[in-house]
């Protein structure tokens, strides 16, 4: 394996787009899990 | 990647509490309660990326509170001192201020860390009409550190294309 082989690879515009929005979603569902835990951690 | 609450509470001015595996929280002097920590990237490379977050659940805002950096300071110290790691964000732009947000980790960045054994990446993305700042933070001597950057900078280049407004 090369170090290359670490980066994802996205091959059209359509792909950088979606791979960017995957990273803007994943932290909306990342704040929404971390959100859950503090509050059951709060109760 | 493992970040002991322990170790970090030995230098951190507010008492962190772990949350999940890299994820705590902390209460300020005035009361606002954050959370702060990483979560793995699976989207720019297969291992050793992590996204960082910081945030207020309530939305509140106090006065400045030098100590809210300084507890981030302290965990991305201790982050940048295990392996060697690539730290990425993604400014919020639910209320306009991903600029500001920007402007903090560059502020940071040379007020804070050691920007000098650091390298940080910044750029604004225009995404369905969205502006928002991306970033990258590794230290200078992580071994694939050009080539890190490079496809980092490739990648945020390509992401808009598919967005720019077109010639009438």
């Amino acid at each position: 394996m090369t170090a290359q082989d670490n980066f994802k690879r996205y091959d059209s515009p359509e792909q950088y787009a979606e791979a960017f929005q995957q990273m803007i979603d994943a932290r909306e569902r990342w704040r929404e899990q971390v959100r859950e835990q503090e509050a059951k951690s709060a109760r | 990647m493992i970040l002991s609450a322990d170790i970090l509470n030995l230098r951190s001015p507010y008492k962190l509490t772990p949350l999940g595996e890299l994820t705590f929280r902390f209460v300020t002097d005035q009361q606002i309660h954050y959370t702060v920590g990483f979560y793995k990237d699976t989207i720019f490379m297969d291992n050793g990326a992590y996204h960082f977050f910081i945030d207020n659940s309530e939305n509140e805002h106090g006065s400045y509170d030098p100590k809210i950096l300084e507890v981030v300071t302290v965990i991305l110290e201790e982050f940048f001192s295990q392996e060697p790691t690539v730290m990425l964000y993604i400014c919020d732009s639910i209320d306009k201020r991903q600029a500001a947000r920007d402007r903090l980790y560059h502020l940071w960045f040379y007020d804070y860390a050691r920007s000098h054994e650091m390298t940080l990446y910044s750029d604004s993305v225009t995404f369905k009409q969205v502006s928002y700042y991306a970033g990258i933070l590794m230290r200078h001597d992580h071994p694939l550190h050009d080539m890190i950057l490079s496809y980092y900078q490739d990648f945020l280049k390509h992401v808009p294309q598919l967005y720019t407004p077109r010639d009438k």
